[in-house]
């Protein structure tokens, strides 16, 4: 008890000799003007951290666009060198966990703006109302068979093509169509994505509805005999499929550029199907809580333009969506001449089941 | 002091069950909080019918099956070892115990890999074998029921050991000895003077790998065959893809059900086994290894270098293997770390320091809580104040420790989405640290129970306090348990991707987030370079659990 009575005296006048001064009094002055500095300093500080803070976006994304090979860090320096407006960009998983705390988060998220979603979570998304319509002077410039809302509450920044990738030094022949997957050689040749776990899985499953309508049921029951394993996820399956275990993967149209810009390979290339290929549309959108619409407008506006987009295809591995995009030198070993179909899951929530029953199946 | 303690051990007990309900209640919450598609009360109906649906029913059923199937066979792969690690001393004992830090921390996706760059149909066993003109028949055998038990089985084995080949190693030779004099058969011997101390722990291993494998996802979708399906792949669906809240929340009160059933038996044989190692005394000397069982150790270690070391060891050669060249052709090198480590950005050295920090405070925080716990009810037990046993003869304090282990992780990782705002490290330290308490509460109240109660009354009846008793004596006996306990939280903490992933918001990488980022962006030689990273760290982590359980 005493030692804390003595020590803050001892320190008072220690520092009063310290700065030369006799009396208390005169400390006391000084202590005061002290104060008012600081507490001028601090709520100066606070007042400009504030409107800092206006000047602040915060965009939930998934992971992989913040990491150190995402175009995340990329996007936001370009877009606060040019506008003094900080990025802040907080991730939330993967792209399902990312839907789904949205969802949960509702009116109360603390964002302005969503980057992640896709076409095939869009209608869940839309359906929740949380998002608002965007008014974009990039609009135009957007590839229009890629607009999923009329409305523009979701807008595309960039796509990919599913494609399977035939490893070119395995000795089977390359497949040309979806049908050719079902012949007796490609047995257990290929690794397939769960659709119930995995978006590529679910791409691939509203590819084999837009083609075969009514009767994609056959198709999975005649293709099951050419499946060697089917993933939870991407990465999985396509680990798998550079590990040797299968000469046929399903990925994205882009993959190949991946192995030539950091492998210099051209070992895997993307086989172009007759019948036309689904496609992956990754989607970003303001929501209607937002306290900063106008720069949250402004910078969707700035991730569709051509300085912006240049970014992507060398980080997300997809189109840019803006068609005006110059694309890499890596990007010429993917194949030009694909098909894009309007494919979705007719039943999002029966369909998944429904093909991986019928793979079940096939497999005993 | 009676009621005093009754405070303590609830209050911890009730500390500690926040940990665990809290997000399990903000998921429940979220899913009734309208955020589904359809309003409450007309969900009813189908969650029941989902419930019932053969795809449940079916899910369930592989679950079970493949579950058994693989702690079957992961009991006897691990039993041989449990024999040789209690009776011998031998070269690499120490070793095999620190094997069981594998199951703990080598994240899914590395065993996978590890599995197929040395089983593969280009990986090195397969490859070796060929050379030796044999080549292999099934193809795709690994991707079928046989794989999964396999893989689980081979991954999950090292428990066996570690458990049961220290309660072993522990138990007096008296009873089969005196079985023996008796003019019972070795086997004879075995079963009667062995086996019924033995079983609990075996049981209680079993009960582990039973519920690791049961909740076991990737692996089980990969390996299971295309028949795979689990209860686990219908509530990750229902929350990613479906937002059908309601229904993952259905999903996974069955599964947490049936989980909870097993664990049950597992805190019952944990309880039954501690109870019965108490009594063990000091440890017999272990002896030297001649002709006949120097020859079966020999065989043994051959066959685990062959079947389980094999994969690490691909997946340690993988992390060496550069792919870069025009040919296509690879080479060893030292390119895949070195890309991480160099440059204005060295990934791997912020992620190790990351991880370090990160772990070391959530294993702190997981010690200081799993220890409270333990305590709070060995000395609430001491005087007599045991809580009641609610099921299998186990008490409250028991159930809370296990109950984690009934839960979906899908749940459980949505929960704490849900419950956290906001993101951060200090968010990161307290998901983890709700991950790894369980486990130390579970090994200090095995420490607890097991430490001798006459030095206690010696120093007392020597005139020290109950307090002085406390600290001086059972302190001095807990310590090493303490700090093996710390070093186990801190591997699984070390080993978890899953927290960061949710609660660090994307700002702060850890060693299996870089994994996860690898993986997701086409660079699988690099993540195994992050994974062997990993691996080392944690198992030096579980070589120190082993050294101060060694010199205890």
């Amino acid at each position: 008890m005493n030692l804390i009575r003595v020590i803050p005296a001892e320190g008072e006048m220690r520092k009063a000799h310290f700065l030369g001064m006799g009396t208390s009094r005169k400390f006391r002055g000084v202590f005061l003007s002290a104060a008012a500095i600081l507490i001028v300093a601090v709520s100066s500080l606070a007042a400009s951290c504030q409107q800092a803070e206006t000047k602040n976006l915060t965009i939930w994304t998934y992971d992989s666009f913040v990491s150190e090979w995402g175009p995340g860090t990329g996007l936001a320096k370009l877009y606060e060198q040019k506008t003094g407006i900080k990025i802040d960009f907080v991730s939330k998983g993967d792209g399902g966990a990312l839907l789904s705390s949205i969802l949960a988060g509702g009116k109360n998220i603390d964002a302005d703006l969503i980057i992640g979603l896709d076409n095939n979570l869009a209608s869940q998304a839309l359906d929740s109302g949380l998002f608002s319509a965007a008014k974009l002077s990039n609009l135009g410039k957007i590839d229009s068979k890629l607009l999923v809302d009329n409305k523009n509450r979701l807008i595309p920044y960039d796509y990919g093509n599913f494609a399977f990738i035939w490893d070119s030094q395995s000795k089977i022949t390359p497949p040309a169509s979806l049908e050719d997957l079902t012949k007796p050689e490609y047995s257990k040749k290929i690794i397939l994505m769960d659709p119930r776990t995995s978006t590529p899985g679910l791409g691939f499953l509203a590819w084999t509805q837009a083609v075969y309508k009514d009767g994609w049921k056959d198709y999975w029951k005649r293709l099951a005999p050419s499946i060697l394993v089917m993933t939870p996820g991407w990465d999985t399956g396509y680990g798998l499929f550079t590990k040797g275990e299968a000469p046929l993967v399903l990925s994205y149209s882009t993959s190949p550029a991946y192995h030539k810009a950091y492998e210099k390979t051209e070992r895997y290339k993307a086989l172009v199907f007759a019948e036309g290929h689904s496609a992956q549309i990754e989607l970003a959108g303001i929501l209607s809580s937002s306290k900063h619409r106008k720069d949250a407008e402004k910078f969707l506006d700035f991730l569709v333009s051509e300085e912006a987009q240049a970014l992507l295809p060398e980080t997300q591995w997809m189109y840019p969506a803006n068609a005006s995009t110059p694309l890499p030198d890596s990007f010429s070993v993917v194949p030009k001449n694909i098909v894009t179909l309007n494919a979705s899951v007719a039943d999002p929530v029966n369909d998944p089941e429904a093909a991986a029953a019928i793979l079940a199946e096939g497999a005993r | 002091m009676k009621g005093k303690d009754n405070v303590l051990l609830r209050s911890f007990g009730f500390l500690a069950a926040t940990f665990t309900i809290s997000p399990l209640v903000a998921f429940a919450v979220s899913a009734f909080a309208g955020a589904g598609k359809a309003g409450g009360a007309n969900k009813a109906l189908p969650l029941l019918l989902a419930f019932i649906s053969p795809s449940t029913l079916s899910a369930l059923k592989f679950s079970l099956v493949q579950a058994t199937m693989s702690t079957v066979l992961a009991l006897l792969v691990g039993f041989p070892g449990a024999f040789f690690v209690a009776r011998y001393n031998f070269r690499g004992r120490r070793f095999f115990m620190a094997l069981a830090a594998v199951p703990f921390c080598l994240p899914a996706i590395l065993v996978i890999l590890s599995f197929i760059l040395y089983y593969g149909k280009s990986g090195y066993l397969t490859l070796a074998l060929a050379r030796l003109g044999y080549i292999p028949k099934g193809e795709g055998l690994l991707y079928s029921i046989w794989g999964l038990v396999f893989v689980h089985a081979f991954y999950n084995f090292p428990i066996v050991i570690q458990n049961v080949g220290s309660v072993w190693a522990k138990m007096p030779r008296s009873r089969e000895e005196a079985a023996r004099t008796l003019g019972a058969g070795r086997l004879r011997s075995f079963t009667t003077g062995t086996l019924p101390y033995l079983l609990p722990s075996i049981l209680q291993s079993a009960s582990l790998i039973f519920l690791f494998c049961f909740f076991s996802f990737t692996i089980v979708l990969v390996f299971g065959g295309l028949a795979g399906s689990t209860l686990e792949v219908g509530i990750y669906r229902a929350i990613r893809f479906t937002n059908d809240r309601p229904k993952a929340l259905a999903l996974a009160l069955l599964q947490t059900a049936i989980a909870l059933l097993v664990v049950g038996a597992f805190a019952h044989f944990d309880r039954k086994n501690a109870a019965i190692s108490k009594d063990f005394g000091n440890p017999p000397p272990r002896r030297r290894p001649r002709s006949f069982s120097l020859l079966a150790i020999g065989a043994y270690s051959i066959l685990i270098a062959l079947f389980f070391l094999g994969p690490l060891f691909a997946l340690t050669a993988e992390a060496f293997t550069v792919r870069s060249s025009l040919a296509g052709a690879s080479h060893f090198g030292l390119e895949n770390f070195s890309r991480l480590l160099t440059g204005p950005n060295p990934l791997l050295l912020k992620a190790a320091g990351s991880s370090l920090a990160l772990s070391g405070f959530a294993a702190l925080a997981a010690t200081a809580l799993g220890f409270s716990v333990a305590a709070s009810s060995h000395y609430a037990a001491r005087r007599g104040q045991t809580m009641k046993a609610i099921g299998f003869g186990v008490s409250m304090n028991s159930w809370i420790i296990a109950f984690p282990l009934a839960l979906s992780p899908a749940v459980i990782s949505a929960g704490w989405s849900a419950l956290m705002n906001s993101s951060g490290d200090m968010l990161i330290v307290i998901g983890q640290m709700a991950i790894a308490w369980p486990f130390v509460a579970r090994s200090l109240s095995a420490a607890f129970s097991s430490i001798d109660r006459t030095r206690n009354e010696a120093a007392r009846t020597l005139g020290s306090s109950p307090l002085q008793a406390m600290i001086w004596v059972d302190a001095a006996l807990i310590a090493p348990s303490v700090a093996s306990a710390a070093a186990f939280a801190f591997s699984i903490t070390m080993g978890d991707a899953n927290i960061p992933l949710i609660l660090g918001g994307g700002k702060r990488e850890t060693l299996p987030l870089l994994l996860y980022r690898l993986t997701s962006s086409y660079r699988f030689s690099e993540a195994c370079a992050v994974g062997i990273v990993l691996a080392l760290f944690t198992s030096i982590a579980f070589f120190l659990k082993e050294r101060t359980n060694e010199t205890s």
